[in-house]
């Protein structure tokens, strides 16, 4: 059975992957938006225009979709083409309307009024407004009338629940299809024999005589004129070749598409498509010339090898613009393959990542031909060939290609931004150390780089990825001179506030006057400010139950002293609900400062034994609050402390953070000084309760705290546990006010009072 | 006493020999029903006598956000066995909150309708397909009870692994009878997993089949696929293309089991290979089969009335010696 079904391959077009187990992986890397921010080399500096959907991409095409493009992209040439032929004899937004809109009913009914000579509404309506019996007028609207109809056939209706709709219509009535034929051969105006023999094309091609159109199309291509209309029918020929199997020839037939069309280059290469080898090879065989050859690779290295296909361009034409866009996929790939990471924080290793991802055939190759001198922008290879021997760590050699490039170079905007860029990447990439002389000389591209450049819209220049790149190389450089305030300045490091020294350290450097111009710059672009710190000190501090600390480190804040909490940090709920006590109306709101001001009163307040249940309770609720389950998580929040509560804590900056958010041992040793100092039931009912909210936190933070993945954990019921608090509240409390209380609005505490055991 | 127990430990293996083995069944996943010659012969050789087809898919309409039918299947040919209508629904159509579930179903019934005409069959029963969530069972199982409402027809849905190991939080599908996909387990990627069948995750869920609600038939896995790495990334995946066409071309060497490098730059199958990139095939033995069958046989409740085999297409079984399917079907 295995043997006999291996005989005959059919490799039929199926669903790619069925039962609803739809990816698309090859697309996943996060679009152009990637690219754009991956790159320091911008191809539209040298490469034309019109290549820029074969540019490189993670997706098909550069900022381009294929299928909306192919509809809409000849709209601008048939309205102007239109135009110029009715002179004034139409305004332009009714040849507009005719052409581009919902104007078939309206064709239609001027069409039956030709026909029958007999007014309706429509032709009454245009009356008023064009001249219907008026030659060239007539005629576009007959010939409109006869395109809508194959229209019909052409453009796809999908979306319905009407199966019929998903059956395109063919143009399958022969005498409409003669009709057509007729026309064309009938007609002597140019223009309009033109247009009827394209449409002629392409009815033949929608309808079941498809065949008929390549034999249209062979007697009549000698006739008709090498316009944008003779390369669309000619893309249809390709289209019924490929259907016919006859890959090779449609490959061809698309490569002189490719080569003569430019705005079916996007076209043609998405229905380029080789099936193997011997198609790719029979295609080569089927060019006339070199040109063609040319073409044919030119197509090709947009799929696939572009060194092997520059290389074939080049040697059959050195001028061939192909080559031009080849060449930014070449290099554009290349630094794709550049980690920025600086995972192992040296520059020896860097570089060995650095030499080790290049192409190093694709160097050799660039600097061949930029050595040659032979193509139409020599300046483009130059400039290319110097970022190559850059990221290959060859930076003398690199430079003297800038030189080059500079000598002979169209001086725009683009072109000199482009090469101040690749000249700074490549100094910068060259040092080893960083001292005063190096700095300098980094300075104006800095400035340029991190202020000047952010200022401009510019969403071609591709400068973003330098900014990041430069500032881990810059740390790197300063981690080299063990300099830790630069080197956290360029390269924030989550623990480096953790150190007592480092803090003072970068607390003295920020505040030292008479800084040097580098050092301006890189307080300027370090995210943390004195005040961060002090804000970050006096939280601390208060985490630490140090108030005194807390308030002297606020007031030397200016910012932070006065943020105001959303909800009220003293107020304690039965239900945590922080959004609702940020939405509850405020008769006061507090400020950091205030908060630690009255935290202190309240504490000495408690010491001198003045209203102490009063007080320790919303001494407990303060410290609650500013924990996790609390309505002050902003409190922690701060520039240093940033990382919000959802991150995976994975550095021990970020476990300490976890560990303070989730700490309620200072809630719990107010709330049980209250419950000491309570001096009624409904007050110990109180603090039972709210005793039982920090037991049932910690039960919980310390539950899943192993968990590295919650989505492996099994399913598991409610925890109804008992926390001493709650057993205390029922056994001891159940006759107070504050339990029925705690009844109403907490379901969990129901639920367990009223489980049997 | 002991004489009684033997006697009844006797019923039992007879009666269990006695019981039918689960009916062969094919999913049908293209968009033209047309069967080659070789698909024919093993339905008839099999004895196949239902299949299930894909009709359409249900996403959303770019345009206007609303339910539409994705990629409707063509038959070319009439279909001479009884069939049962597939759709599957994007998730997505029914996260919307303010998806109109009945309107939906009536789209649904007149669409598989209007197909069933064209195509001159008539239905017995239609399988909803949807991986869905949490946040769309309600919409989905509602789905099913308005499909059923107006189609007057048997409705079975799919289940996922993963659906059936948290019935508590994923809910029951209100249908008579669920079929299992047993494959799609894990995520592509260079390691040496396979993501159609994986033992190991497939026995994290399987625990929990003996206590599921529903009767389950088991759907089982007969493709598969070409992986192609550059760089370390996944750059395209091709179905229909066999191991042996890939370890009989000289453009390939072996690197380890099912992982081939691609020594020349060439074209196969209309898709390119670079030189130096890194193909792996995923594909399901004739082994994995048969340890599928068991393991599942082991944990159902019931035994399954059909297996049904994911999907027919002639490069598929291919693969397989034609008494490889009635061997699985033994092992319930």
């Amino acid at each position: 059975m295995k043997k006999k079904f291996l005989q005959k391959w059919y490799i039929s077009f199926s669903i790619l992957i069925g039962l609803g187990y739809g990816l698309i992986y090859a697309c996943a890397d996060g679009g152009d938006w990637g690219i754009f921010y991956q790159s320091n080399y911008t191809p539209e500096t040298f490469v034309d225009n019109t290549y820029s959907p074969l540019f490189l991409s993670s997706d098909i095409f550069y900022n381009e979709d294929p299928i909306n493009n192919n509809e809409t992209v000849f709209n601008d040439e048939i309205v102007s083409d239109w135009t110029k032929y009715l002179g004034s004899t139409m305004p332009a937004k009714d040849i507009s309307f005719f052409l581009l809109d919902s104007s078939s009913t309206d064709v239609s009914k001027i069409h039956t009024y030709y026909t029958s000579k007999k007014a309706n509404p429509f032709s009454i309506k245009w009356s008023k407004k064009i001249n219907l019996e008026e030659t060239k007028t007539k005629a576009f609207l007959e010939f409109l009338y006869l395109a809508q109809q194959v229209e019909k056939a052409s453009v796809a209706n999908y979306g319905s629940w009407v199966y019929d709709n998903y059956e395109r219509p063919s143009v399958n009535n022969e005498k409409f299809l003669a009709l057509l034929e007729n026309k064309y051969n009938a007609t002597t105006d140019t223009f309009l024999k033109n247009r009827y023999w394209f449409q002629t094309m392409k009815a033949y091609f929608y309808s079941n005589y498809r065949t008929k159109a390549l034999t249209f199309f062979k007697k009549t291509e000698n006739q008709v004129p090498k316009n944008n209309l003779y390369y669309r029918a000619l893309a249809y020929t390709a289209g019924i070749q490929y259907k016919q199997k006859n890959f090779a020839l449609s490959n061809y037939i698309y490569s002189i598409v490719f080569a003569q069309c430019k705005p079916m280059q996007m076209i043609a290469a998405h229905n380029f498509h080789p099936q193997n080898e011997t198609d790719w090879q029979a295609s080569l065989a089927m060019a006339k010339n070199n040109e063609e050859k040319a073409a044919l690779w030119g197509i090709q290295g947009y799929y696939v090898d572009e060194e092997k296909a520059i290389e074939n361009i080049y040697a059959l034409n050195p001028k061939s613009e192909y080559i031009d866009y080849l060449l930014s996929r070449i290099v554009n790939s290349a630094e794709l393959k550049i980690d920025n990471s600086f995972k192992d924080k040296s520059l020896t290793g860097y570089r060995k990542m650095c030499k080790d991802s290049i192409s190093k055939s694709a160097v050799a190759l660039v600097q061949k031909i930029a050595d040659e001198n032979k193509t139409h922008k020599p300046y483009m290879w130059n400039m290319a060939s110097g970022y190559m021997q850059s990221l290959a760590c060859n930076y003398n050699k690199a430079e003297t290609y800038f030189d080059l490039a500079e000598k002979t170079m169209p001086k725009t905007d683009l072109s000199i931004k482009q090469l101040r860029l690749l000249r700074f990447i490549n100094y910068l990439s060259s040092l080893d150390k960083i001292g005063a002389a190096e700095e300098k000389k980094l300075l104006p591209d800095l400035n340029w780089l991190y202020f000047e450049l952010p200022q401009k819209e510019d969403n071609i220049f591709r400068y973003q990825n330098a900014v990041n790149w430069s500032k881990m190389y810059i740390a790197t450089l300063f981690s080299v001179n063990n300099n830790t305030i630069m080197n956290e300045i360029f390269n924030r490091n989550g623990n480096y506030y953790d150190d007592a020294s480092s803090l003072e350290a970068m607390k003295t450097f920020l505040s030292k006057p008479n800084k040097t111009e580098f050092e301006t710059l890189a307080t300027k672009i370090y995210s943390v400010t004195l005040d961060d710190i002090y804000e970050y000190q006096a939280v601390l501090a208060t985490y630490n139950n140090k108030i005194d600390d807390a308030i002297s480190y606020l007031q030397k804040t200016e910012k932070a002293k006065n943020t105001l909490f959303y909800g009220n940090p003293f107020n304690g709920k039965i239900q945590d609900c922080h959004d609702c006590d940020h939405l509850a109306k405020q008769k006061r709101k507090y400020s950091y400062l205030d908060f630690v001001t009255l935290i202190k009163e309240m504490q000495t307040k408690v010491k001198n034994n003045e209203d102490a249940f009063a007080n320790n309770i919303l001494l407990g609720n303060a410290f609650y609050n500013i924990t996790y389950y609390g309505n002050a998580r902003i409190f922690y929040q701060g520039n240093i402390l940033q990382k919000n509560e959802f991150s995976n804590y994975d550095d021990s900056s970020d476990k300490r953070l976890y560990q303070l958010m989730i700490d309620c041992s200072k809630a719990t040793q107010y709330y049980q000084a209250a419950f000491n100092t309570a001096t009624d039931d409904e007050q110990r009912a109180k603090a039972q309760y709210m005793l039982a909210k920090c037991q049932r936190n910690d039960f919980y933070s310390n539950k899943y705290e192993d968990v590295s993945n919650t989505w492996y954990l099994d399913e598991e019921k409610v925890n109804f546990i008992a926390w001493d608090g709650f057993k205390n509240l029922k056994n001891k409390y159940a006759h107070t006010a504050f339990y029925n209380d705690v009844i109403r609005e907490c379901g969990y505490f129901k639920t367990y009072v009223s489980h049997k055991n | 006493m002991k004489l009684l127990r033997v006697i009844l430990l006797l019923f039992i293996v007879l009666s269990c020999k006695n019981e039918p083995k689960p009916a062969i069944s094919f999913y049908y996943w293209k968009t033209r029903y047309a069967l080659t010659t070789q698909e024919s012969k093993l339905l008839t050789a099999l004895k196949v006598q239902h299949l299930y087809i894909r009709y359409f898919d249900v996403g959303l309409s770019p345009q206007t956000g609303l339910p539409i039918p994705v990629s409707p299947i063509l038959f070319v040919e009439k279909p001479t066995l009884q069939i049962t209508p597939v759709v599957y629904i994007q998730n997505k159509v029914l996260l919307n909150k303010n998806v109109n579930v009945s309107l939906l179903a009536q789209q649904i019934h007149s669409f598989i309708n209007q197909i069933n005409k064209r195509a001159g069959v008539s239905v017995k029963s239609i399988q909803l397909d949807c991986d869905w969530t949490e946040n769309t069972k309600v919409h989905f199982f509602k789905l099913i009870e308005q499909l059923q409402h107006f189609s007057k027809t048997k409705i079975t849905s799919t289940v996922r692994l993963h659906q059936v190991k948290y019935p508590e939080k994923m809910g029951v599908p209100p249908v008579a009878e669920a079929t299992l996909m047993y494959y799609n387990m894990g995520v592509l990627s260079i390691k040496n997993t396979n993501s159609i069948y994986d033992k190991d995750i497939a026995n994290k869920y399987v625990n929990r089949l003996h206590s599921y609600p529903k009767n389950l038939n088991v759907a089982l896995p007969i493709y598969s696929w070409v992986i192609q790495f550059r760089n370390g990334k996944i750059i395209s995946l091709t179905s229909k293309i066999s191991e042996k066409k890939i370890a009989n071309n000289k453009n390939y060497s072996k690197k380890k089991e099912h992982f081939y490098s691609v020594l020349n730059s060439h074209y196969l199958e209309g898709v390119f290979y670079k030189k130096g990139d890194l193909i792996k095939i995923e594909t399901i033995s004739e082994e994995n089969l048969l340890e599928m069958a068991k393991i599942l046989s082991n944990h159902l409740q019931t035994k399954p009335k059909e297996v049904v085999f994911y999907d027919l297409d002639e490069q598929n079984i291919n693969t397989y010696e034609k008494e490889v399917f009635t061997k699985v079907v033994h092992q319930f």
